[in-house]
């Protein structure tokens, strides 16, 4: 018996997978987004809103995780953007080879911005890095002002979050300033919006953020 | 949530590194803050070698604690929790340096077919 010095990544083969993703948006100009969030946060509202608000401006697509069925794509579709929809098969988080399949789908170049909605999941996809520019997360008012200091992992990675359905805090007891503060003391960069995809409240910051951060990438083409 | 497809990943990682021989016993780093739950990954091990040179392995688990870098007062070590930021100056968004690891440091490999 003898022992071998291995010494690598079990994520090593994802992140070297994430990084040529990356490579190609870079050298495309084309600005990546990740949306992640737990089920039902509202991350396909918010990209039907956004897709409609924006896709006047810019050319937008959008990558769907979902485990299962196609409903995701179906909306965001409908809302004016290609999609392509990625079926996990029952996994829990997206990974840097399924978006790497299906890059060449999209003439990257033509495009100003990629959406990419994970599998709605607080835990697992903070673990997979998809060669995205910026993480995003939503956070909704229905789930509980306790979700950042439960799953620090995912906020701490984000660069921007949306506190989403804010049209029902007058029903719920959700603690906003509790749920900020958590979220900021992982992440003292972390840009947040407080919106209302229903009622579109708040929107607009979110979208003058999103029109920066294109016109950032889009300036280092 | 994903450790059988992290087992996955780690059977491949390891099949490539045994040169052939057959995998006896599995040493992973794993950070606190990572994901993966180390008895599920032990309960995926059973299953996801079968019938390769890994199969009947042990794996063994050393929990690495999460070790943060204050850009303020430039503190290094482990803090309460990341929430809790520098211990000594009380700076939030600590920088991580240790505590995400999910790696296979070495491998045991037996030398004849017969060990
Ligand atoms: N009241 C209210 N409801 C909302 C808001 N945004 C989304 N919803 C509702 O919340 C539910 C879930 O929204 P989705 O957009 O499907 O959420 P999701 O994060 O994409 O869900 P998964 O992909 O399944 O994880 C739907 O019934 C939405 O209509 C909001 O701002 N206010
Ligand atoms: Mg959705
Ligand atoms: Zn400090």
């Amino acid at each position: 018996m003898h022992q071998i010095d291995v010494g690598s990544s079990i994520l090593a083969h994802n992140d070297a997978l994430a990084m040529h993703n990356r490579e190609h948006f870079i050298e495309e100009g084309v600005y990546v987004l990740n949306l992640m969030s737990g089920p039902g946060a509202g991350k396909t509202t918010i990209l039907e809103q956004t897709v409609r608000a924006l896709s006047g401006k810019y050319r937008i697509a959008v990558i769907e995780g979902d485990v299962q069925t196609s409903q995701d794509a179906d909306r965001v579709a409908a809302a004016g953007a290609p999609v392509i929809q990625i079926n996990t098969g029952g996994a829990c988080h997206l990974d840097a080879r399924q978006i790497h399949d299906n890059l060449h789908t999209f003439a990257l170049d033509a495009l100003d911005l990629l959406i990419i909605e994970n599998v709605g999941n607080l835990v697992c996809p903070a673990e997979f890095d998809l060669g995205e520019h910026d993480k995003v997360m939503v956070l909704s008012t229905t789930e509980g002002a306790d979700k950042p200091s439960k799953y620090p992992v995912m906020f701490h990675e984000a660069r921007a979050m949306l506190l989403n359905k804010i049209d029902l805090l007058p029903y719920l007891d959700f603690d906003t300033e509790k749920a900020l503060r958590d979220a900021r003391a992982l992440n003292l960069d972390l840009d947040i919006f407080q919106v209302s995809a229903r009622t579109g409240a708040g929107m607009e910051g979110w979208y003058a953020w999103l029109e920066q951060r294109i016109a950032k990438v889009r300036a280092s083409r | 949530m994903h450790e059988a497809s992290v087992a996955k990943d780690l059977l491949d990682l390891v099949l490539a590194a045994c040169g052939g021989q057959r995998i006896l016993r599995v040493g992973l780093e794993l950070g606190e803050l990572s994901t993966v739950v180390p008895d599920a990954l032990r309960f995926a091990w059973e299953v996801v070698p079968a019938g390769t040179l890994a199969e009947g392995s042990a794996v063994d688990i050393a929990r690495i604690p999460v070790r943060v870098r204050c850009p303020s007062c430039s503190f290094t070590g482990h803090p309460v929790s990341i929430f809790e930021g520098c211990p000594r100056c009380g700076t939030i968004s600590v920088e991580v340096l240790a505590g995400r690891e999910l790696r296979v440091t070495t491998i045991e490999v037996a030398d004849h077919a017969s060990d």
